[in-house]
């Protein structure tokens, strides 16, 4: 196998804001081609943390190397403008007063402009735009432009703050499907940044877990969903329940019966635990003498989910299936899923 | 925080911290030095009547201005009123007036013996009409001239009232004029006080009417020390001003403090709810044709008939335009001095929020409670302390006119760079430019309507400007503003005609441009 060249490294980096560490000690490496995705709810650190590879910002301490010269230590900062990397904004930050031909060739230094310029209205769908302004655009339209105008200066890496978050729920899988085939055909590589864990994983080869500035997990999106390894990337990673269970051997004792363990041998038997569950890791089935009892029904036309509630009084969600009789009262008992394991972190 | 505020910007800013501070310093230590028989000259009865009379005018024109300008505003923005556009126009254009014309006006026309008494003597047995000089003359033009200060104000605030409050007032019962007095008055207070503010401010430091009115307030018993050579008296006379202003803008931001839950948000392309005046339209369109008729067209009579009259009995057929250049000249280069200055100032009070900005920013604020004549007093002692080349130069007229139009410009520039993204900027910079070249090429071009509305304001305030240009302006540098004064302190009424109609004239075409610019909308 070949070895892929690093595009983005950064080692322990660090940067506070009026006391509060909004990057706390985060270390990656980037490869050619790479698309890493940062996930973590608002506040988390991570438009931070892109600002600081950006260098937008200064770290406190860390060292950040692109294409492997070292862009920012304790002795060296090189601003922005010299790191020949793109950066596209939440709100696009398309310039107002420019066309859609002036944003995209803003950055443009070389002379074959006409070509580049067909190229990328070619690549992002945009042709027959180019003399409009930004405010006669749509959405997903600007989005094109922000994107195609970041293409234009050939950036070794693309920092993607928060691109989808200003479209509507209709455009956005459309314009996520366009970004990704567009990042794979120009083969560059990209950071990005988001809070929707279906944007996170679908667009990303890795996904970085980010809480409180610092990166709790950084693996491949099905590792992160399977194997997380702290409950807050438990819950990032998707709809997310625990109950108490305690450890005895390769399984763990639970009111719902004992559940297979993915990783055994982690706690010592005995230990009170707690159990990530999955909306789609139990069975449904009604009975008169179910010990459970459905509390709420949410149908969102692809799925039915209802919430049950457990002897303890604890309630999970659970996926099924769409044509039912189930209803608000009824007395049921969950079954977990043949082949699932489950994830349990101390308490 | 950041702290890497850029030089372009903190240089420029340190530099007018120290030029607006400078002047007042200096007057509080001349001050401070004063002998003990100046003091005990000041603390007598007449120094307590000058306060007496300052705070008096202040209060009456405020009060007269705000009953002008309430309902104007009203009817202008939030009723069927017809030929709305053309009556906005109409109320705006006395600030056109220097307030020295209105004095010279007025006194021609409304003197025992003058000219409003022939007219009527031809037809009744009087011998003269009451004197109006004095209060009533000052308090009569400063109302009928500032009045549009707040009639503006009013008009930029009801424009943003969301018409979704007014709908659901409706909806919830209120007919048209509860809704007036109990949805669009309250939210009209912060600015009602803002306005009344500004109109103090300007009454406050008004030289021309009251001086040439014979009223004596703070500005024209300080002129009178300075001409005697009463420098110590003088100072101290421009600190005690400078300190009323300051009270008046505490006092306001007092008020208003209470009213931030006032927070009107932007209307966007929501109509506007537009109350049926129904019976009231004709009184409604007869009170704005009043006010029309006393702000505008009894002044431009007056002067069109001393225009006339000088003419016909030759005294003035040639136009000298030696005072024409000289305001232009200073007006154009005051405008350049003040825009390059108020740039990197909105810079450092928008973008970069660090300690030392705001501290600057807050000093600076001081140049807008200085009035013009304890600005230019202590100017003119700090030239004279120094000499040669300072004193009575250029440079300082320009200096004073600088500290003055600042607050005037940073208006328009600072609200309009608070509506630009910061990150276009920063995407410049990721798209491979330096952080200057990104100011330069994306913030600045996006920045110029801002830019010409303040340059406007600022050319039309120095044109009009008559303290400033009395105290610092170099020896033999006649201006209009200087020519129609000392015409009319010398009752040449006929030869002040025409450097006031070209004054008019010339403000006129530059706020011209400003209301264009700012599209009547007035921010």
């Amino acid at each position: 196998m070949i070895k892929k060249q690093s595009v983005l490294s950064c080692k322990n980096l660090s940067k506070s804001f009026n006391s509060t560490l909004a990057v706390n000690n985060v270390s990656l490496d980037l490869f050619e081609g790479e698309t890493l995705g940062v996930l973590g709810s608002s506040g988390c650190g991570k438009t931070t943390l892109l600002r600081l590879i950006a260098g937008l910002e200064t770290p406190d301490q860390g060292e950040i190397k692109i294409s492997n010269s070292i862009v920012q230590n304790s002795q060296t900062h090189i601003p922005t403008h010299k790191r020949n990397l793109g950066m596209v904004f939440q709100d696009y930050a398309l310039f107002p007063h420019m066309t859609v031909k002036q944003n995209i060739l803003f950055g443009h230094k070389s002379s074959n402009q006409t070509t580049t310029l067909n190229h990328l209205l070619e690549l992002t769908r945009l042709n027959g735009l180019s003399e409009r302004f930004p405010n006669e655009l749509s959405g997903g339209q600007q989005q094109r432009v922000a994107l195609a105008r970041t293409l234009a200066t050939t950036p070794d890496l693309i920092l993607m703050d928060e691109p989808l978050s200003n479209l509507d729920a209709s455009l956005r899988k459309n314009v996520r499907n366009e970004i990704n085939e567009i990042l794979v055909s120009s083969k560059t590589a990209c950071i990005f940044v988001t809070h929707d864990k279906e944007e996170a994983f679908t667009i990303s080869d890795r996904v970085a877990v980010m809480d409180e500035g610092k990166i709790e997990q950084l693996d491949p999106p099905d590792k992160i969903y399977f194997w997380p390894e702290s409950k807050n990337v438990a819950i990032l990673g998707g709809t997310c329940e625990f109950i108490t269970g305690i450890i005895s051997n390769k399984i763990v004792s639970t009111v719902l019966g004992d559940l297979p363990l993915r990783k055994s041998g982690e706690f010592p038997n005995g230990t009170k635990v707690s159990v990530a569950t999955r909306p789609t890791d139990f069975e449904i089935t009604v009975s008169p003498i179910g010990m459970c009892m459905v509390v709420d029904k949410k149908f969102t036309g692809d799925e039915n989910i209802f919430s049950i509630q457990l002897p303890t009084n604890e309630i999970l969600q659970c996926k099924h299936k769409i044509h039912t009789s189930l209803f608000a009262g009824l007395k049921v008992n969950l079954t977990a899923n043949p082949h699932t394991k489950f994830n349990t972190f101390l308490p | 925080m950041k702290n890497n505020t850029p030089y372009w910007v903190l240089i420029p800013s340190i530099i007018l911290t120290i030029v607006i501070i400078a002047p007042l310093v200096y007057l509080i230590f001349k001050s401070v030095n004063a002998d003990s028989n100046i003091w005990e000259w000041i603390f007598r009865w007449q120094t307590l009547l000058i306060v007496i009379r300052t705070l008096t005018l202040v209060a009456t024109v405020s009060i007269i201005s705000l009953i002008i300008a309430l309902p104007l505003s009203i009817l202008t923005t939030k009723t069927d009123l017809p030929f709305k556009f053309f009556f906005t126009i109409l109320h705006a254009l006395p600030l056109v007036i220097p307030s020295y014309v209105g004095a010279y006006l007025f006194m021609t026309a409304f003197s025992p013996k003058g000219l409003f008494y022939k007219f009527i003597s031809n037809y009744f047995e009087i011998n003269s009409i009451p004197n109006l000089y004095g209060f009533w003359g000052a308090v009569i033009v400063l109302s009928l001239l500032n009045f549009p200060y707040l009639f503006l104000t009013l008009r930029a605030s009801l424009i943003r009232i969301d018409p979704e409050i007014e709908e659901s007032a409706k909806l919830l019962g209120l007919n048209d004029f509860s809704i007036i007095y109990k949805i669009i008055i309250p939210q009209l207070k912060p600015a009602i006080f803002s306005g009344i503010l500004l109109i103090s401010l300007y009454t406050l430091s008004d030289f021309g009417a009251v001086s040439l009115l014979r009223f004596k307030t703070f500005t024209w018993a300080i002129f009178l020390e300075y001409e005697t050579g009463g420098s110590h008296s003088a100072a101290i006379l421009s600190v005690g001003l400078f300190i009323i202003a300051m009270k008046l803008i505490i006092f306001e931001s007092l008020l208003n403090r209470n009213f931030r839950y006032h927070a009107i948000k932007s209307v966007g392309q929501k109509t506007p709810l537009i109350l049926k005046l129904k019976k009231l339209k004709i009184p409604a369109v007869l009170l704005c044709l009043i006010v029309f008729s006393f702000s505008l067209l009894v002044p431009i009579s007056v002067l069109s008939f001393w225009l006339i009259r000088g003419i016909y009995y030759g005294e003035i057929v040639s136009v000298d335009y030696l005072p024409i250049f000289n305001s232009v000249y200073i007006s154009m280069l005051t405008t350049v001095t003040v825009i390059l200055f108020a740039i990197p100032l909105s810079f450092l009070a928008i973008r970069h929020k660090s300690i030392l900005g705001q501290a600057l920013e807050r000093l600076s604020f001081i140049g807008f409670a200085l009035p013009t004549i304890s600005v230019s007093l202590g100017l003119v002692y700090i030239g004279a302390r120094i000499g040669s080349p300072i004193y009575q130069s250029t440079f300082m007229l320009i200096t004073g006119c600088l500290i003055l139009c600042l607050p005037v410009a940073l208006g328009p520039i600072k609200s309009r760079l608070l509506q630009i993204n910061p990150n276009l900027e920063d995407a410049g910079k990721t798209l491979g430019y330096s952080n200057l070249m990104s100011t330069f090429r994306i913030t600045i071009p996006i920045l110029r309507p801002g830019l010409i509305m303040s340059s406007s304001l600022v050319f039309f305030v120095t044109m009009k400007e008559l303290p400033a240009v009395l105290f610092l302006s170099p020896l033999n540098f006649p201006t209009l503003s200087t020519r129609i004064w000392s015409y009319t302190s010398e009752a040449f009424f006929a030869k002040a005609a025409v450097p006031s109609l070209i004054l008019i004239f010339c403000s006129s075409i530059i706020f011209a441009i400003f209301l264009y610019k700012s599209k009547l909308d007035f921010s």
